[in-house]
């Protein structure tokens, strides 16, 4: 069934009149506020911490440090590498030191002011240059490289050889910043059972109640997780933030304790997108073949593991996207430094990645005399090709049909070519390939249940997390669409360790691939359970029955309703309609680990305005072509594409964390600037190329990232075709552009001998 | 952060004279400070600087939070707010509206006036102000007196600034030319890098009676006294305005812009309504 363009989510009228609570907002009974430190420096050793003034200071209930964590002291979701409270020595200005539970938050503040911690300062390894100097201070046991990943095929050098036309150049890439409106928080109650609920944001509560029965040293079955709603993440909760604090405190205190970083704690402590400097070398041959690619990454993950092995090998899988490049080299490398922990982020690695590769497409284009969509064209991927680690995938068309849209909107004419004077217009595209799921050789299990709930609702519970990207509102709509029901016939299950079902993570664009799926696994069983209880309560033929609005009705009735769920439900004990699925994300058979096998493609045509008085530069246009299966949830469908392509233009224009010193010099959304309304395309479209090779059982694939991916290197073409001047460094500053337009003398006036400094 | 700082809670005073503001202000230095909107000291508070012990609030103060129509002038209020003066038709037509449409958001707009945007010293309204010859009406403690816009932060001595006199004889019209631009790290609701300004009136013979007056970044706001003097030759070129810009204007580096950004884009600002040039470029696609 085709769903109208426009209907109202389910999570919508709460979020709109801000009537929402979300779990930030929650509070309990005799609830005390709960508060971190954080080290002073970026790098140093502990000699001494001392909390005895802080504990006699009064309306203190809790004072910690590593001394009291009974568990493992460590977290990171594959290696836990992170303290909990640093021991000896901290890593980054967002490491913990002490915690404190206090009867207010001004009591917190001054046990944490009380709180004596004795550092000496180490020299501070604030870039991967510095972190790789052989001379350097080993940050962890195993030295300063977390993780190295390769990919090779071919005969680099060989390619070469064959090749007429090679381009090279070195991109860098900021630190961005999710940016999600709630900071990370929530409170921790304990118990009565000795175990505790943790009602905090996370991308997969399963996950967190592994790590903190690790550190609490506590069976996972007396940890319950509480995780939605949440207000917004991006990748950025997927890790554990507040979460061991507010366990550890609420266990000590033995009462309901409320954590909630601030923003500034929020930037400091929290996780950020990779930078990374990426070097491409590509070559083509002289009818536009592209022979041989290689790539080298260096990406700056900070001072803590997370899932920066994962994203590392996201990047060097995606180096060569959707070209089926006979020669290719990658390497990939992950630095420790003192920097900000980065890690989970939409896009997960590709974006830097093909900021650089579709770069390099342009660069070579240029070279060849080619436009870039011929050059594209001539390279993509045929339907049955391999993926871009050489495995199989399942066979798509994707690449060639988003193509065909850049290529068209790349024709189209300028929108205010020769009106306004100091601007120029440009318009460029690019095209992008994006894995989902977590790839071969990880555990991606997922799953959901159906129920008929002793209210008469069809219960469909998932073990994903609703952060604004709308997963309730696909639920609810691949309900509607397989059951013929109303919305108010389902009651959706989610974000609660103790009520959901195990589907994995809410990350990877795997969401609403894996609702469809598991209740495609279901709905025969769970239609068939429905109708057989109905014939046995109506004694009437099942075969007379059919589910629809409001419950059961009967062929050839008027009005077909016959009988209700509430009705049916009374007939029934809970339990007795119910059923499941688990099963895990589909991956490619061929053993390549990391290897992805459903990707989805996003092409980009984006025209700029650059103001050749200032180098500022605006988007006017921007142009999304999407294959990623049929469309579930269009507004949702829209909303991400959308947004992703706005949170990329911030990517792309102004967003970067900066620091210095391994201190963050944009503590705030006063200085980390995000793109406003104003900053915002005049004209957005989203297109979906629903279609999928025949014999796909596959169904929809998530867009929860592909919309964040080839936006960078559009905007930087189109900034190319307006002042001649190729962007390698983001985000563009408009500092970089003036000084182009200057050399290129585009002003008047503007001859650069005759300017002072110019 | 400091956690212990943001924890005191000031005295606030809520006098409803001038005189009354100053005296209490003089009672408690150094512990003491003024307070209008507050907008932008609730950013600074943010980030660790904490409230004087006494903050003497200006927005009961009669007469600071209106607007009168004098015969040669308009008398603002130093208390009224932002979007108070953006629905003042005499003020909203002219360039000092533009300045303040471009100031923050609504909801900054609503509570900040325009008296604080002068006093915090680096306001986009200053560069405007400047270029209109506004002159600011204050108290010293003795007595009222009125100074011009760029000498408010070298005044000697103690002042409450209480109005902002607007000259009624300026108005723009197809010989007298008014410019207002904004520079920011985004289109709308960030601190500017650069707010240039100016009112000027081309003469017969290509010279430029011009007033001209920038803010940018952290740097005080500046008129451009050898730039009005360089185009108010006849046959002046843009090379020799660059030369008597950057002996006006020496920006230095900040963290989110370099002194020579903001001196180019300035320059190319002015440049861009000082220079007549039919060679301007329109648009289109650049040509390799």
């Amino acid at each position: 069934m085709k769903q109208p363009e426009y209907q109202r989510r389910p999570d919508a009228a709460p979020k709109v009149t801000g009537a929402l609570k979300y779990l930030t907002d929650r509070f309990e009974e005799n609830m005390l506020i709960g508060k971190v430190l954080r080290s002073e420096y970026p790098h140093a050793r502990i000699k001494k911490i001392d909390t005895s003034a802080a504990e006699a200071l009064p309306g203190i209930h809790a004072v910690l440090t590593h001394h009291d964590v009974p568990g493992l002291n460590r977290f990171g979701i594959v290696t836990p590498d992170q303290p909990v409270f640093c021991e000896d020595r901290v890593r980054y200005t967002g490491d913990a030191v002490a915690a404190v539970a206090a009867e207010s938050a001004e009591a917190a503040d001054q046990a944490l002011a009380a709180v004596i911690v004795e550092y000496e300062p180490l020299p501070v390894l604030d870039s991967v240059e510095k972190a790789l100097d052989p001379e350097a201070e080993l940050l962890h046991e195993a030295g300063n490289i977390l993780h190295e990943a390769y990919y090779t095929r071919g005969n680099l050098q060989e390619g070469f050889a064959g090749c007429t036309s090679i381009v090279e150049e070195t991109y860098q890439l900021p630190r961005q910043m999710h940016g999600y409106m709630e900071t990370e928080g929530g409170v921790v109650v304990p118990e009565k059972d000795g175990g505790i609920s943790v009602y905090m944001a996370t991308q997969h509560g399963f996950k967190d109640r592994f790590q903190l029965s690790r550190i609490l040293d506590a069976p996972e079955e007396k940890i319950r997780i509480i995780s939605s709603p949440i207000g917004g993440s991006f990748g950025g909760k997927d890790e554990l933030n507040l979460q061991p604090y507010g366990a550890l405190l609420a266990l000590k205190a033995g009462l309901p304790v409320r954590v909630h970083n601030t923003r500034e704690e929020s930037v400091r402590a929290g996780l950020k997108r990779h930078p990374m400097a990426i070097t491409m070398r590509t070559g083509a041959d002289e009818n536009g073949r592209v022979l041989a690619h290689e790539t080298t990454i260096y990406a700056d993950t900070g001072a803590y593991a997370t899932l920066g092995p994962a994203i590392l090998e996201f990047a060097v899988e995606h180096a060569s996207g959707l070209y089926p490049i006979p020669n290719i080299a990658t390497t990939g490398v992950s630095v420790f430094t003192n920097n900000g922990v980065a890690g989970e982020f939409r896009g997960f690695g590709g974006n830097q990645v093909t900021f650089a590769l579709e770069g390099q497409m342009d660069r070579l284009a240029e070279r060849l005399g080619m436009e870039g969509a011929e050059l594209r064209a001539k390279n993509m991927r045929k339907p049955s090709d391999a993926g871009p680690l050489g495995q199989e995938i399942a066979p798509t068309d994707g690449g060639r049909m988003i193509l065909e849209d850049v290529t068209a909107w790349q024709q189209l004419p300028l929108s205010n070519a020769g009106e306004t004077p100091w601007v120029k217009n440009g318009r460029g595209g690019a095209v992008s390939m994006h894995g989902g799921g977590l790839g071969y050789g990880r555990l991606d299990p997922s799953g959901g249940r159906l129920a008929l709930t002793k209210e008469g609702k069809l219960e469909a519970a998932f073990g994903f997390e609703e952060c604004g990207q709308g997963i309730a509102a696909v639920i609810e709509t691949v309900m509607k669409d397989t059951f013929s029901c109303h919305e108010e016939d389902i009651e959706i299950t989610i974000g609660d360790t103790n009520k959901v079902p195990v589907s994995g993570s809410t990350t990877a664009s795997r969401g609403t691939g894996m609702v469809w799926t598991a209740v495609e696994n279901m709905k025969d069983s769970f239609r068939r359970q429905l109708l057989a209880e109905a014939s046995r309560v109506t004694a009437t033929a099942a075969a007379d029955l059919y589910l629809g609005a409001g419950g059961v009705h009967k062929i050839g009735t008027e009005p077909s309703l016959f009988l209700s769920y509430k009705a049916l439900a009374e007939y029934v004990q809970e339990g007795d309609i119910e059923t499941h699925t688990a099963f895990d994300f589909p991956v490619t058979p061929d053993e390549i680990d990391s290897g992805h096998y459903l990707y989805s493609f996003g092409g980009v045509s984006a025209e700029v305005e650059v103001n050749l008085l200032t180098g500022t530069v605006r988007v006017l246009d921007l142009k999304q072509s999407v294959s990623a299966g049929p469309v579930m949830y269009p507004q949702g469908y829209r909303g991400q594409i959308e947004g992703g392509g706005i949170m990329a233009l911030g990517y792309t224009l102004m967003e970067d964390a900066v620091m210095d010193e391994g201190r963050y010099q944009t503590e705030n959304f006063d200085t980390y600037l995000m793109p406003g309304v104003k900053d915002l395309p005049d004209n957005v479209t989203v297109k979906p190329r629903e279609e999928v090779m025949e014999g796909d059982i596959h169904g929809p694939r998530g867009v929860g990232e592909i919309g964040t991916i080839a936006v960078a290197p559009a905007i930087a073409e189109a900034i190319y075709q307006a002042i001649g001047a190729r962007p390698h460094k983001l985000p563009v500053s408009r500092e970089w552009v003036l000084q182009q337009i200057q050399q290129r003398g585009l002003l008047p006036w503007n001859k650069p001998e005759k300017i002072p400094g110019g | 952060m400091d956690a212990a700082q943001t924890t005191v809670t000031p005295v606030v005073w809520i006098p409803e004279t001038v005189q009354e503001a100053f005296a209490l202000y003089q009672e408690f230095l150094p512990d003491a400070e003024w307070i209008a909107g507050g907008t932008w000291r609730q950013v600074e508070r943010e980030k660790g600087k904490a409230f004087a012990g006494n903050v003497i609030v200006l927005e009961r103060i009669f007469g600071l939070a209106s607007l009168q129509e004098e015969e040669k002038y308009v008398r603002v209020g130093a208390c009224m707010t932002l979007e108070q003066l953006i629905q003042e038709a005499v003020i909203s037509r002219e360039i000092l509206g533009e300045a303040m449409r471009r100031i923050a958001a609504p909801a900054v707009r609503t509570r900040g006036t325009i008296g604080g945007n002068i006093m915090y010293g680096h306001g986009d309204t200053l560069p405007a102000l400047i270029a209109l010859q506004a002159e600011l009406e204050i108290w010293n403690g003795e007595s009222y007196d009125r100074i011009p816009v760029e000498e408010a932060a070298s005044y000697d001595g103690v002042f409450l600034l209480t109005a902002v006199l607007l000259p009624k004889t300026l108005e723009a019209g197809p010989e007298e030319v008014h410019f207002f631009e904004k520079i920011g790290r985004r289109e709308a609701f960030t601190a500017s890098l650069l707010a240039v300004s100016g009112c000027f009136c081309r003469q017969g013979d290509g010279s430029v009676r011009a007033r001209l007056a920038l803010v940018g970044g952290k740097d005080a706001p500046l008129r451009l006294r050898q730039a009005e003097a360089c185009v108010a030759e006849p046959g002046w070129t843009p090379e020799a305005f660059f030369e008597a810009f950057a002996a006006d204007y020496q920006p230095e580096d900040e963290p989110f812009s370099s002194g020579n950004y903001r001196l180019q884009a300035a320059a190319h600002l002015f440049l861009s309504h000082l220079w007549l040039d039919d060679k301007a470029e329109k648009g289109g696609v650049h040509k390799a």
